[in-house]
């Protein structure tokens, strides 16, 4: 496998940050970046014209995360050229389907072919549901291929994200891509390291990702006394507390963060699903305990000897943990960088939702406020 | 202009000019540093400020919902209390009625067919009783706090041992009491458990033999654990799990008598304790029932402290 990495900056333009810079005949671009300087045209076609038979892969993010550590409002773009590996990708629009679940199921369809050892989401992270996205995403799981990924993020500002296969990104876009061959090796790992607190209350009314209530009471009015001052900062602030939900019969609890809150309707929408009837519960955080999540994420990724050093690692990191660690941010990507070691090339963004399975036997999830991390490396 | 007023955070601001002095012309680079070390400190403090504030209105809430429950259990009391009133004295009337009429019936030559209906109406008006008794009981335990007593075990088992008297006489049972320890917990909850447990090992007999029950205690490092093992029928293996749950009877009323609450009332008075309880048994070949103690701070290895000498077991013959 070979790894190339440029950054983009409106001050600077394309900029290379690898030391060997020479690939000659890439498959693969991920190219993560701020919302309004990768929806020019300009840039896209820049990365066309330097890569033209590479398939790429684009998403806006919360941050983006390169080798060095954590960088905003740039490009990063990690070009890869698979020896022994195939590749084939595949885009759907949400709005061609009736719902999440169903576009899904067209990527499974397209992409499980003979081989198919690992795949790899990026997906709108507004408008896609990101629940039933994993519910259906989990048909691979039943031909016993994992898939990771996480949802497209913008800033601070929970307005719209941008997904693109081989074009400018647009809205309501999912891109799969399918890795073919047995000599890739994929690592994976996602933890949070978020503490419950409080009373555990019961979801008594919502709809899909949207809660209105908790224990009878209005959820809104409950964040607010919990925020005091902070709620004037709402919905960032209501970062700070994320719910643990856990349903009857599931083996861990999943962390929701809120997305956005309507005073109108007294409604907060979460990124995931918030069922009726299941039990949540309020949660903190301290940076402590976050980063060593974030170690523990990294640590998960390695193969039962711990001899693998990934060639590349691709960390997708929850926006609530950027605003909770504020300038703090570096030491998560720092911790997983001593954890790989040098030979690694990382790269990764700030997301509105994460996606993997807690370990190799179960099920896939949609996870926020963790740091997931997939390693790719080929024998 | 001094630089030193751009450190928002008040605390590491006193902290530099101790450091540098009041009017310190500090490097760009220092600057630069202490500015880094500013946003730590303001973020750590923002972060301080949010997770007091939950953690405040987090314990208000359990203290309200605390207060509610205690509301709640106090309003339950009270209608237990009601219903047990209101059921009882009917029930009463019944039975004592039912009694003299029995009484007026037999002094004169009436038919005996008569006599019968009227020992069926008082004896069901007896088991009424009994069952509301439990039914209260039971729905009382854990209600309200209360304090524990320290209980002499081996002192509780004399009193219940006297409390079945009539019963133990009746079947010709054997009771035999090894040293037990002092523990704590609510002394009439405690005795009413034996009282059920020791009650059934009698109660159940194999047909023509004399019930001998045991009663045993084995010290662990944090608990104690109390064994009744009878010789009596047994229990079949399906049904060792349900037979903690009320109203759950394995026999049928004709043939044993109770209120199928009885074993239901010992899970819960264990329960509250944070003992546990189960039996062991084999269908034909008796049962043991066991269930702990935990040892609390206050308990110390009691059992060779007790009254009861290891070599002098205490045995309650049919002659009590």
């Amino acid at each position: 496998m070979k790894i190339v990495q440029e950054i983009f900056t409106k001050e600077s333009g394309w900029k290379s940050i690898s030391q060997n810079a020479s690939i000659d005949n890439p498959q693969l671009v991920l190219v993560f970046g701020n919302r309004e300087i990768i929806s020019q045209h300009q840039v896209y076609n820049e990365l066309k014209n330097k890569y033209p038979t590479a398939d790429i892969v684009i998403s806006s993010t919360a941050g983006e995360i390169v080798n060095s550590g954590f960088v905003d409002n740039s490009i990063v773009a990690t070009t890869i050229e698979f020896e022994h590996t195939q590749l084939k990708t595949c885009k759907v629009n949400i709005n061609d389907f009736s719902n999440s679940y169903a576009a899904a199921t067209q990527i499974v369809s397209t992409l499980c072919q003979k081989e198919l050892n690992h795949v790899f989401i990026v997906a709108d992270g507004q408008l896609i549901n990101g629940s039933e996205l994993v519910n259906g995403l989990n048909q691979f799981k039943d031909k016993e291929v994992l898939t990771t990924g996480g949802l497209a993020g913008d800033e601070y500002e929970f307005n719209k994200t941008l997904v693109g296969l081989n074009n400018i990104p647009s809205e309501g876009n999912i891109v799969a891509i399918g890795f073919y061959g047995n000599r890739l090796k994929v690592g994976f790992g996602s933890k949070g390291g978020w503490d419950s607190f409080g009373p555990e209350r019961m979801i008594t009314k919502s709809k899909g990702n949207v809660l209105y209530e908790l224990d009878n009471q209005n959820a809104l009015e409950l964040y607010k006394k919990y925020l005091g001052e902070a709620a004037e900062e709402l919905p960032s602030s209501a970062l700070f507390f994320p719910l643990s939900i856990k349903a009857e019969g599931t083996e861990e609890p999943l962390v929701r963060t809120i997305l956005s809150i309507c005073e109108e309707t007294k409604s907060m929408t979460f990124a995931g699903n918030m069922p009726q009837g299941t039990m949540a519960q309020l949660m903190k955080h301290n940076s402590d305990r976050l980063i060593s999540g974030a170690e523990q994420a990294a640590e998960n990724c390695m193969d039962e000897n711990n001899e693998l050093e990934p060639e590349l690692a691709i960390l997708i990191s929850c926006v609530g943990r950027r605003i909770v660690l504020g300038q703090n941010i570096d030491e998560e990507i720092e911790v997983i960088r001593d954890q790989f070691g040098d030979k690694t090339i990382i790269t990764g963004f700030y997301s509105y939702g994460e996606i993997a399975p807690f370990n190799n036997l179960s099920k896939c999830e949609l996870h926020n406020q963790t740091m997931t991390i997939t390693t790719l490396s080929e024998i | 202009m001094n630089k030193l007023n751009l450190l928002t955070n008040k605390l590491l601001a006193r902290q530099v000019k101790r450091a540098f002095g009041q009017n310190a012309e500090l490097s760009d680079d220092l600057f630069k540093f202490l500015e880094m070390i500013n946003q730590s400190y303001e973020h750590y403090e923002r972060d301080r400020r949010l997770i007091e504030r939950a953690m405040e209105v987090s314990s208000e809430e359990l203290r309200n919902s605390h207060e509610n429950l205690a509301k709640q259990n106090e309003e339950l009391e009270m209608f237990v209390s009601r219903v047990s009133h209101d059921l009882k004295a009917p029930i009463r009337t019944i039975n004592s009625f039912g009694q003299l009429i029995s009484k007026e019936l037999r002094k004169s030559d009436h038919d005996a067919k008569i006599v019968d209906y009227l020992s069926f109406i008082t004896n069901g008006a007896q088991n009424m009783q009994l069952l509301i008794d439990d039914l209260l009981f039971h729905a009382r335990l854990g209600l309200k706090l209360e304090l524990k007593d320290e209980i002499n075990l081996n002192e509780l088992i004399e009193t219940v041992n006297n409390n079945l008297g009539g019963l133990i006489k009746e079947n010709n049972a054997t009771i035999i009491v090894e040293p037990l320890p002092i523990v704590y917990g609510r002394s009439h909850e405690i005795m009413q458990l034996f009282q059920n447990l020791i009650g059934n090992a009698i109660k159940f007999k194999k047909k023509g033999i004399d019930p001998s029950v045991k009663i045993s205690c084995n010290e662990r490092e944090s608990e104690y654990i109390i064994s009744i093992e009878d010789n009596g029928i047994g229990i079949k293996g399906k049904d060792k799990d349900s037979i903690f749950r009320a109203f759950h009877r394995l026999n049928g009323v004709s043939e044993y008598e109770g209120t199928g609450l009885g074993l239901s009332i010992c899970k819960k008075i264990i329960d509250n304790i944070r003992g546990r309880i189960w039996v062991e048994s084999e269908f034909g070949e008796g049962t043991i029932f066991i269930f702990s103690f935990p040892k609390d701070s206050m308990t110390e290895s009691n059992i060779k402290n007790s009254n009861v000498n290891i070599n002098n077991q205490i045995t309650s013959q049919a002659d009590i």
